[in-house]
């Protein structure tokens, strides 16, 4: 059985070891940070359907990194290389099943390098790259092209560990063609829908669905069959409305503009809550944090039926309201409080996988902001340059104004002359 | 904005108001304001809905929107295994939608706009 590997998202290691798992033809061999290890059958479907990673490799190399090799870098690499020869042919046979690809045309490659720890110097890297690149050409059918390759390469070093695998699809596997606007990572979308064990008869709530993506993925990968979104920005709920529009031919996601601060839903209408606490970006000081956490918890609180399950997404940076929401939903359980019996809290966050879960989202957020800023640049260059063709055509303007005014003084000393002179 | 999710709005935020459920709907021009959507029928599915979704409000909805005469005024006893009688509850609770119109609150009148499909339930600090 070929080996392979993929790539996860921070904290969704658990996840994405779940899900293999549950693939009757899957064993699970290895997990580090970022990377899932496991033999299989070539089943492609099955393992081009998951949902929790990013992206899939054959792997041809995993091997430990010796101590103090950084002097003697190429030979090693080399010899690794070299010495793998014939699995690299054994992996290539393998991807071209997965590719479909039947023709003996030379297989276009590029060498997708990362290198990380010690190794992390551009001199290194681009060595690596080219000395992987001619011993695979040398090695195989495989021919050298940057520009419009068949075939990525991953080659990984850090301090522990070579890692090199052949990607099994072009775009990664957490890539939904169907989403437009994507707010929460389609991963740690389906991450938080596992955690609460969302089933298809699950009526879902997300009280601050901004995009809704997290309720699309509920839809798309869970079945789920209504599903409630509420957000108080009615811009949010325009992009929310262009996903549906584009990935939903049913309208099993319905959008409520209101503020989730304030109960305006009916009590014990849904099964599952699944949020992600805006916090952070619009709530910046704690205290208005708190005031917001515990609104929202009470509408939680009375929305959900007994025996709901509530899954919420926080980053790891805002670890203080975090704390502060653990114990805002143990007082849920707290008998003589509030109608609250049986009911069980299975918040995403109470796992220390899933707050790194969070962390990932948040760079994806940073990703958002960067592109927000770029645009904003772009803009501002535009404004520039008018600015510039104004404030040039203006001088223009004043410089035939001044000649004008010249041209007027002659004519009237011209005509003060004749005056003088008729008056004579 | 369906006539199940209009089932779970109410006003009961909002100061003074001790029920507020279910709200009126006002549609202006029949025609354009509500829509009806083709939605695949699953039988389990509102042999579910129907345990959780407050019937009147549901007939009285059905009434603003003048269509009360297809609904039947009460759930029938063993509405499992009525298809008829699960056929119009999934067209009134899935496909009639409502486009533009007004939610309105039954003690205080207070007008919650439906837009593009979207109930706006924001309500200012001073109302709540």
């Amino acid at each position: 059985m070929p080996d392979y590997f993929c790539t996860v998202g921070f904290g969704l290691n658990e996840f994405a070891v779940l899900e293999l798992e549950a693939l009757p033809t899957v064993t699970v061999q290895k997990t580090l940070t970022g990377k899932v290890f496991f033999q299989s059958d070539r089943n492609a479907a099955s393992l081009l359907a998951l949902k929790t990673v990013e992206r899939i490799f054959v792997n041809v190399i995993h091997d430990e990194v010796e101590p103090n090799l950084i002097n003697s870098f190429d030979d090693w690499l080399t010899n690794k290389l070299c010495s793998k020869s014939s699995s690299l042919n054994e992996s290539l046979f393998t991807w071209k099943e997965f590719a479909k690809r039947t023709s003996d045309d030379p297989i276009k490659f590029r060498i997708n390098a990362r290198l990380s720890g010690i190794f992390r110097k551009s001199s290194l890297f681009q060595r690596a790259s080219s000395l992987a690149g001619n011993i695979f050409q040398q090695n195989s059918s495989l021919v050298k092209d940057l520009h419009e390759p068949d075939l990525d390469v991953f080659l990984h070093l850090n301090d522990n560990f070579l890692t090199v695998g052949l990607q099994l699809t072009k775009k990664p596997l957490s890539d939904r063609c169907y989403l437009d606007h994507i707010a929460v990572r389609s991963t740690v979308c389906v991450a938080m829908c596992m955690a609460v064990g969302l089933s298809s008869d699950d009526v879902l709530l997300d009280p601050m669905c901004g995009a809704a993506t997290i309720l699309v993925e509920a839809v798309k990968q869970f079945d789920c069959k209504a599903a409630v979104g509420v957000d108080c920005d009615l811009l949010q709920l325009k992009l929310a409305r262009a996903n549906l529009n584009t990935s939903l031919s049913n309208s099993q996601i319905e959008l409520i503009c209101g503020d989730s601060r304030i109960i305006f839903l009916k009590q014990q209408q849904f099964d599952v809550v699944l949020c992600d606490v805006p916090f952070g970006r619009k709530f910046g000081v704690p205290t208005e944090i708190h005031r917001l956490l515990t609104s929202v918890v009470n509408t939680i609180d009375a929305v959900l039926k007994p025996k709901g399950r509530i899954g919420i997404l926080i980053s790891e940076n805002e670890h203080q309201g975090e704390l502060s929401l653990i114990e805002m939903m143990e007082n849920l359980k707290v008998p003589g409080g509030r109608r609250t019996p049986d009911r069980s809290v299975q918040s995403t966050h109470s796992s220390p996988a899933s707050i790194a879960i969070a962390l990932s989202e948040e760079q994806h957020r940073r990703q958002e902001c960067e592109k927000v800023i770029q645009q904003l640049q772009t803009h501002i260059s535009t404004l520039q340059q008018e600015h510039a063709v104004a404030k040039a055509a203006l001088q223009r303007k004043d410089s035939l104004l001044m000649q004008a005014q010249q041209q007027w003084k002659t004519v009237e000393s011209d005509w003060n002359q004749r005056l003088s002179l008729a008056n004579e | 904005m369906k006539l199940l999710t209009h089932n779970i709005l109410t006003s009961k935020c909002l100061k003074g108001v001790t029920v507020g459920y279910p709200l009126g709907i006002v549609c202006h021009t029949q025609a354009k304001e509500v829509k009806v959507n083709e939605v695949e029928f699953n039988p389990e599915f509102i042999s579910r809905m129907i345990q959780k979704v407050d019937w009147p409000a549901l007939c009285k909805a059905a009434e603003n929107l003048g269509h009360s005469d297809d609904l039947p005024p009460a759930v029938v006893d063993d509405y499992e295994n009525n298809e008829e009688f699960l056929k119009k509850a999934h067209h009134f609770l899935m496909e009639i939608e409502v486009i533009n119109g007004d939610l309105i609150c039954p003690e205080t009148g207070r007008k919650f706009p439906v837009t593009d499909g979207i109930p706006n339930m924001l309500a200012n600090e001073d109302e709540v």
